[in-house]
């Protein structure tokens, strides 16, 4: 192997793991620069995505724990979730979204930080504050078309929209000309999270004439959009959950007389897309992923992780716990969801080298 | 699809870097960005020299080149008979096949064909080459990765220490 092209050791380096380029970092000054370089970092991200490799993360806790969705498998009653250590101390620690293997995290209702698990390489998110009593929307997510990593952060009813962005690592204030309606900011938990796909956040929720609304707020032109629901989706007293399965865009609704909705919008944006799969029997379903090598799907709902697969495409409830250590033993707690006293939820991230100290191509090319 | 006016039984003749002899129909020849690009062109007639490929690499390539015509053939046909369970069966068998005929080389026979591969512009073998060799130096120390890629650090003592450091985790 020691004439190969250059070209030929990228082909070789993009289809390895995180772990193993970080470990190789030390090989020489050539590797090392090769690994850090933002066009090397998304070309690995599209070979990962294509590859699948795909981890399950758990919130809500005092650590992140994560497992493998390559070691995961129909068969299995339950899932094992390992700590990932997360390097700074916080009672909990809440995901807002995740992207290209990067997450928005937001510790105690208030620090904010982007983390990249894979490389354990972690930023700080200076400038962030505001009262704690009061409710925020959360968002994180990518605008590819200038490629940098933004987090939204909103305070009821919504129409000043703080941005922050990750490639000038400054905040701004926008005034949106959008409000959320009271009944859906002030309800439950003080942090809510807006879905991110196709470079825009999401939330769906009712309106005050009882009819369903998606807002999406665009990374790129910073301003709410409106996406047209299902004509027919269930309407009035309803509680509408956002999701994706195979990059389109899912909701869920749940109506207080127990009716339920699960709809799928084929292109996005198209009203007359959107196709009702099931009348499904879960609350707040959201699809976490489909495991390819076993033909299953991943499914969060307000009752826990469920499965769908097997010979006859079955659905079994799933068990989901993390390993932790008390006084240096390794113990296994079983999650709860849905619960009064549960935080807990789960997010799929893909392994990826993205830093979350920002670099342009156009800055590494100036050092080199 | 611009494909070239190639028909079924026509054939080109390889020769690889020492000098054997090696025949391909034209319809397999296609998957070879480099030929497909003669064809078109009209240079085929001959003896193409194919000189960064010898002829054990080239004899594999061709095997490569064969079973994945087959199978487009055999796809191409049945497609509409089959149904799609079937297909993706096939996909399967075909996977099963690669990962054989992948495993079966060794380290230098990996290495020839994935030059020769990129030499011949054959993406999917240069694909399934990459990834066999990714799948052989994941788990290696940097020491072995310098041994196998024949490569002298060039960071001081201190430097390389302070990188291993940082990454500490990934020598877990």
């Amino acid at each position: 192997m020691s004439s190969l092209p250059p070209h030929l050791i990228d082909e070789i380096l993009s289809r390895l793991p995180v772990k193993s380029l970080c470990r190789f970092k030390c090989i020489s000054k050539k590797w090392l620069y090769l690994i850090s370089n933002p066009h090397f970092v998304k070309m690995h991200l599209s070979l990962t995505q294509t590859l699948g490799r795909t981890r399950l993360l758990v919130d809500g806790t005092f650590d992140l724990f994560a497992v493998d969705l390559q070691t995961v498998s129909y068969n299995d009653d339950k899932i094992t979730m390992l700590s990932l250590k997360f390097p700074e101390k916080f009672h909990c620690i809440t995901c807002i979204g995740s992207c290209n293997g990067l997450l928005g995290l937001i510790m105690e209702y208030s620090e904010l930080f982007v983390y990249n698990p894979s490389t354990q390489e972690c930023k700080e998110i200076s400038g962030f504050g505001g009262p704690t009593e009061i409710t925020y929307l959360y968002g994180f997510g990518y605008a590819e078309s200038i490629d940098d990593y933004k987090l939204v952060k909103i305070a009821g009813p919504g129409e000043i929209v703080e941005v922050y962005s990750l490639r000038k690592d400054s905040w701004t204030s926008i005034e949106s000309g959008f409000l959320f309606p009271e009944k859906y900011y002030e309800e439950g938990v003080f942090v809510k999270v807006g879905f991110y796909l196709n470079g825009a956040i999401h939330w769906a929720f009712e309106n005050r004439d009882c009819l369903c609304v998606i807002a999406a707020f665009d990374l790129v032109e910073e301003k709410f959009k409106i996406l047209p629901p299902p004509e027919t989706v269930l309407k009035g007293n309803c509680k509408y959950t956002l999701g994706v399965l195979k990059g389109f865009l899912c909701l869920a609704a749940d109506k207080s007389d127990g009716q339920k909705d699960f709809w799928v919008m084929q292109e996005y944006g198209v009203e007359r897309s959107w196709k009702r799969f099931w009348k499904p029997k879960f609350s707040k379903l959201r699809p976490l992923g489909l495991l390819s090598h076993c033909k299953t799907l991943l499914l969060m709902t307000e009752e826990g992780l469920l499965m769908i697969g097997g010979k006859k495409n079955k659905v079994k409830n799933v068990e989901v716990g993390v390993m932790y250590p008390v006084d240096d033993i390794e113990r296994y707690y079983v999650l709860k969801f849905g619960t009064e006293d549960s935080w807990h939820n789960l997010h799929v991230y893909m392994e990826s080298l993205v830093s979350p100290e920002y670099k342009s191509d156009f800055t590494t090319q100036g050092n080199h | 699809m611009s494909t070239p006016s190639v028909s079924v039984n026509r054939v080109l003749k390889l020769k690889s870097s020492d000098g054997e002899i090696f025949e391909v129909k034209q319809t397999v020849a296609v998957q070879s960005g480099v030929l497909k690009q003669m064809m078109e062109d009209g240079c085929t007639e001959g003896e193409i020299p194919l000189n960064n490929v010898d002829s054990p690499t080239l004899a594999k390539i061709i095997e490569w080149c064969n079973k994945h015509h087959d199978n487009d053939v055999e796809g191409r046909v049945l497609s509409e008979e089959r149904e799609k369970e079937k297909e993706k069966e096939k996909a399967a068998d075909m996977k099963k096949w690669e990962s054989e005929f992948i495993d079966a080389l060794n380290r230098d026979e990996i290495y020839f064909l994935l030059t020769g591969s990129n030499y011949m512009d054959i993406k999917e073998l240069l694909d399934c080459a990459a990834q066999k060799v990714a799948d052989m130096v994941k788990g290696k120390t940097p020491e072995a990765i310098r041994e196998m890629f024949n490569i002298q650090s060039d960071f001081t003592e201190e430097e390389e220490e302070a990188i291993r450091k940082e990454n500490q985790w990934a020598f877990d």
